[in-house]
């Protein structure tokens, strides 16, 4: 699914329930939000859509395969900064999230408060 | 005959009128089923429940609760699975619907379809609670419930926390039921959150007027020591060797019966069978005398036994102890008493054909209501449960006399528990009562050195009649004489014992035989 906004949030993820979570998270926060369920769903944005309705990304690499370290690197050429979302703590995806473009990497579960944070300092990083 | 803290049209155990109604022998012989005596006596102690007390909906937890809970508190119900929460706390909320209050069940683990399946197979209808359901459907379990991006504490405390809210404020219930409160520990965040928001939420609910019950399931990784502190009152459901069992640990603002109880959980649904605490009974009653109907024994006796004593009938099997005992029946029904003879080894019918066949009329008795012979399966029954049954006749039938045929049968019954602390509690209470209590005493020996009982209980009896077999001239004879008695003095001789088609006969006292105890007696100067 593909919701199109003037500027928002992408949430990227294959876990619906934890897209429908993060959506409702988000617009609490008062932001518009566009949802990427599947990785065709992001590639049709990624590659299709311009310019991304989205200033920003959260990216849940779980369940998605290498591929999703290019949708990053492509997003990042878009500027659209990218917070990888890590099943755990992991070296390897640090290495990997920050070698293709990601601005922060954060493990589940998300602490709500840090999280809001993290997204307000994203969304108004150009003001 | 409504149940103990059960639906009255619930399918329990049979009630005595039906049994009448379906039974030929039960109708013909007033035979009544323990747990049918027990039910009866339930009833009989729901209504003398305290009305500041909130009944638990099961009789004898009540009786250890000394008239049940206080209103609103809150209470902790905890055991490990299948110790019978759930079914305890239905029959709760049940109690509750019986009286006309809003009650409310909060399921956080069981759905609601579950649980009333539950608990029509236990018989009892669940119509009037109402149900809120907080257990995870069976979508949770795809990927379309499950999730992981934030802790359940951050996602389902609030929401959780809003229905509950919403609920009690719109029914007011009088009394909670939630199942278990464990639950609810992984929706904070920390020991401390968790403690905090359990506080929080009992006094919401106590403040609403509340009675709450709460459970939890603690296991070795995830203790429930916390919730005991916070709670003002812990129910504790357990196993034991004997079976399922009910103690109280904490109760504020009230004395309890300590120590572990006897607990069933059957079709009927919680049955506890409070341990018997003897000093807690008690009536005015003067010690008569109690003749035998047999003008020798009364000799030996110097009168017979009084009430409010503990009689042993002490021998080796078939000497004629329960003959005996039948006799002193016999002789209070002639003055309209009723004697109780509660059979652990043998079979009524065959009792009944015994003492018929020796002029005991048993049959117009058993008619009359002056006798009641129980059938005790020892094995089916623990002492608390046996317990209850002694009591239902003696405070609900007004029993007089009480027999229990035997002390090995009995000893069977405790299945490895102690015999002497429970026949001490269960013949005090009964000298208390005013009944004159007889035991069948089965010793091994059928001849040779004498001994009174095979047990150390010897101390119980107030008094002692011993019967033994004798080897005189090649022919197997019997004698009886007394060894002990209380109250009054008594004939220190022993004469001959006969059990026959006119009835039992006593003889004259061997006053010419020596070394009667030994078994193998002599005469001493010329034979008679």
């Amino acid at each position: 699914m593909i919701s199109i906004a003037n500027s928002g949030v992408l949430i990227v993820g294959q876990n619906l329930r934890n897209q429908v979570l993060l959506e409702e998270f988000v617009r609490k926060l008062g932001y518009e939000v566009v949802r990427a369920d599947t990785m065709s769903e992001l590639k049709t944005m990624v590659h299709r859509t311009y310019p991304l309705p989205a200033r920003f990304a959260l990216v849940d690499i779980t369940g998605f395969d290498h591929t999703i370290w290019e949708l990053c690197g492509r997003l990042n050429e878009v500027d659209v900064p990218v917070l990888v979302i890590s099943p755990r703590q992991s070296d390897e995806v640090q290495q990997l999230s920050y070698s293709h473009g990601a601005q922060k990497v954060m493990e589940k579960p998300l602490v709500m408060k840090v999280l809001a944070d993290t997204i307000h300092g994203f969304m108004h990083s150009d003001e | 005959m409504a149940n103990l803290g059960r639906k009255p049209d619930s399918k329990g155990p049979q009630s005595y009128e039906s049994i009448s109604l379906t039974s030929n022998i039960y109708k013909t012989y007033n035979f009544l089923t323990p747990h049918c005596l027990y039910h009866r006596l339930g009833e009989h102690l729901m209504e003398h429940i305290a009305t500041e007390r909130l009944s638990t909906g099961v009789s004898g937890l009540d009786t250890i609760l000394q008239g049940g809970l206080l209103p609103g508190r809150s209470y902790l119900l905890r055991g490990g699975p299948g110790t019978g929460k759930t079914t305890l706390g239905m029959q709760f909320l049940m109690a509750g619907v019986r009286l006309g209050e809003s009650v409310l069940f909060i399921s956080l683990e069981e759905s609601e379809k579950s649980l009333r399946q539950n608990a029509e197979t236990i018989g009892s209808d669940v119509k009037g609670i109402e149900f809120l359901d907080m257990s995870p459907d069976s979508d949770y379990f795809t990927q379309v419930q499950s999730y992981d991006i934030f802790s359940p504490s951050e996602v389902e405390r609030e929401p959780v926390a809003n229905t509950i809210t919403e609920v009690v404020s719109r029914l007011n219930p009088i009394r909670v039921f939630l199942d278990p409160l464990t639950q609810l520990r992984y929706l904070s965040n920390d020991n401390f959150q968790f403690r905090k928001q359990v506080l929080s939420f009992l006094r919401f609910l106590t403040q609403k007027g509340a009675t709450v019950v709460v459970t939890t399931e603690a296991s070795a990784g995830s203790g429930d020591d916390d919730i005991q502190f916070m709670t003002d009152g812990i129910i504790n459901l357990g196993f034991n060797d004997q079976g399922r069992s009910v103690a109280i640990s904490k109760f504020r603002g009230s004395g309890f019966q300590g120590r572990s109880h006897t607990m069933t959980l059957d079709r009927g649904g919680v049955s506890v069978f409070p341990r018997l605490a003897p000093d807690s009974y008690g009536i005015d009653f003067s010690f008569d005398v109690l003749s035998s109907g047999l003008s020798e024994l009364d000799s030996l006796l110097h009168g017979g036994i009084e009430r409010g004593t503990v009689t042993f009938l002490s021998g080796p099997t078939g000497v004629g102890k329960t003959s005996l005992g039948c006799k002193f029946m016999q002789s209070a029904a002639s003055r309209g008493e009723r004697s109780v003879l509660f059979a652990l080894e043998e079979e009524p019918g065959i009792m009944i054909e015994r003492c018929e066949a020796i002029g005991i009329a048993a049959k117009a008795m058993i008619e009359a209501g002056t006798l009641n012979i129980i059938k005790i399966e020892p094995l089916k029954y623990s002492p608390d449960e046996f317990a209850q049954i002694v009591r239902h006749e003696v405070e609900t039938n007004h029993t007089r006399i009480v027999m229990i045929d035997s002390v090995s049968g009995y000893r069977l019954s405790m299945q490895g528990q102690d015999l002497v602390r429970h026949l001490h509690s269960l013949t005090k209470y009964l000298q208390n009562m005013g009944v004159a209590v007889i035991l069948a005493v089965e010793t091994s020996q059928l001849t040779g050195d004498f001994r009174v009982t095979d047990y150390d209980i010897s101390y119980l009896a107030d008094n002692l009649i011993f019967l033994r077999y004798l080897e005189i001239d090649g022919l197997l004879r019997k004698a009886i004489g007394v060894l002990k008695k209380r109250l009054t003095d008594f004939e220190k001789t022993l004469r001959e014992f006969k059990i026959t088609e006119t009835g039992i006969v006593i003889g004259q006292p061997l006053a010419n035989l020596r070394g009667i105890l030994t078994g193998t007696p002599r005469w001493k100067g010329p034979e008679k």
